[in-house]
């Protein structure tokens, strides 16, 4: 059935008290009329209230899976990562191009600018990643999802190297670095689900890897998240 | 009661719009297709129109993209070439492919009153789309054998993949046969169908050179005869030169 109409028609049952007062005060219009709109209107604010808070609720559980809640993870706790770490909820998307068995990954870089030092570091959202099974052993979807963290800790990692690089400590250009950072992030992270087509294109995952691994090695001096912006050098 | 009347009309049209979906859908969105998608896709195509309904086609822009989708090599090439997969699985997915095509094969063979093909440059661009994929089958069929076989130089191993190579050349035959049916090929159809003798036919005596095409040069030599068409004539004579050449 088409989601749109369930949607149309449970907010029709939802509402259907409403219109029932509706329909008794167009049909009989009488000295109650005036008590029967008070009453209506009374019942459309509790019922509208009562579905913001309903729909916020849904939203919110959507965004992030607090019901069943786990901190953001940073990049040492990488290795740790499986799926049993996705425990986001999806409640529309069923499928990815007509497949069933699919995840996604919620990852972000995060910023914290200090007087003299700023802490740059990747972090994985488990609460807000997604995958369809948490048993499932499929390595090369837990492999591909990684590697979208992956991507997250080399762009932080270039941040971190393009900040260390500042002869004086600026924030708006600490801002504005890690602004573009998170733009080529960005785009990154699309491209590799473009040209791996979300790790169907097997070749193309490997190459993938070979690559953010060997970058993540050169950058491995930007591990440590903090970074100390000495002007006098 | 008016007014009730006017909102129970709104919740009928706005329900109709919500069911009011696409009559055939295909996966377009999707980069490539799978054989999951092709088992649909060859479903709706064959059996999903009605009997005078204009199928998806290549002159046709707003449904062109379906048929470009439906005969894109890189579907199956994008499985069949990576080297990261295992053989096996390569072969499996070749074997679901090759099953799918000869399905896909029934779409676009409806003729007219008079013969002619209603469909030809998509049917040939079918046709074209399994000798491309019968390369890579056959190729992945003969590694297995090689890779499975305790004794891969033995005479038994050879025989079977020379064996092999004969039936894909043997295969290769029957797209020649379409010639006994040019004339139910538009000209448009007739330049389409020599260019897939000039691409398909020398990449596979390109591939195997050393095997035996002495039935495939009788067969251009005749077809050679029969044939009307100057652009088909002139792929034919290339064909028996480079099968003259390779000998």
């Amino acid at each position: 059935m088409n989601e749109k109409l369930i949607i149309i028609l449970i907010v029709l049952l939802y509402f259907s008290p409403v219109f029932y007062q509706l329909y008794l005060l167009l049909k009989e219009r009488t000295a109650e009329n005036k008590k029967l709109l008070k009453r209506l209107v009374r019942f459309t604010k509790y019922s509208f209230i009562i579905l913001i808070l309903t729909s916020t609720f849904f939203v919110a559980l959507l965004h992030t899976n607090f019901l069943n809640y786990e901190k953001p993870m940073t990049f040492d706790k990488y290795e740790q990562i499986t799926f049993q770490n996705f425990r986001g909820i999806e409640f529309f998307k069923k499928s990815l191009y007509g497949n069933q068995r699919f995840a996604y990954v919620v990852s972000s870089i995060d910023s914290d600018i200090d007087k003299n030092s700023v802490t740059v570091q990747s972090l994985f959202y488990p609460s807000r990643s997604f995958v369809y099974k948490k048993n499932t052993n499929s390595k090369e979807l837990l492999t591909h999802e990684k590697y979208h963290i992956k991507i997250t800790e080399l762009f932080t990692r270039k941040a971190k190297e393009e900040i260390s690089n500042l002869k004086i400590f600026d924030t708006n250009k600490i801002k504005e670095i890690l602004r573009e950072v998170e733009k080529k992030e960005s785009a990154y992270q699309k491209e590799y689900d473009y040209n791996t087509f979300h790790s169907y294109v097997l070749k193309e995952q490997k190459r993938y890897e070979k690559e953010v691994d060997s970058l993540l090695t050169l950058l491995a001096v930007y591990k440590n998240p903090k970074i100390t912006i000495d002007e006098k050098n | 009661m008016k007014r009730i009347k006017y909102f129970l009309i709104a919740i009928i049209c706005l329900s109709n719009t919500s069911c009011n979906t696409e009559k055939h859908e295909f996966p377009i969105a999707k980069r490539y297709w799978d054989t999951n998608d092709y088992d649909k896709v060859i479903l709706e195509l064959r059996f999903g129109y009605e009997d005078d309904e204009r199928k998806p086609t290549f002159d046709n822009p707003a449904q062109r993209v379906i048929v470009q989708k439906l005969t894109d090599e890189q579907n199956f090439k994008i499985v069949l070439t990576d080297t990261e997969l295992g053989l096996k699985h390569r072969n499996k997915v070749a074997t679901e492919f090759f099953n799918h095509w000869k399905d896909m094969h029934q779409i676009y063979q409806a003729t007219d009153r008079k013969d002619n093909y209603l469909y030809d440059l998509e049917m040939l661009a079918v046709w074209q789309y399994g000798l491309s994929l019968q390369l890579e089958y056959f190729k992945l069929g003969n590694d297995e054998i090689i890779a499975s076989a305790d004794d891969p130089s033995s005479s038994r191993v050879k025989n079977t993949i020379n064996s092999n190579i004969q039936t894909l050349i043997s295969n290769y035959i029957i797209y020649l046969d379409e010639i006994n049916n040019e004339k139910a090929l538009s000209e448009k159809g007739k330049t389409k169908f020599a260019t897939g003798i000039d691409l398909y036919f020398s990449k596979l005596i390109k591939r195997y050179p050393t095997a035996n095409f002495s039935g495939m040069k009788h067969k251009a030599e005749l077809m050679l005869k029969k044939s009307v068409s100057n652009e088909v004539k002139s792929s034919l004579i290339k064909l028996i030169e480079l099968m003259n050449k390779e000998k």
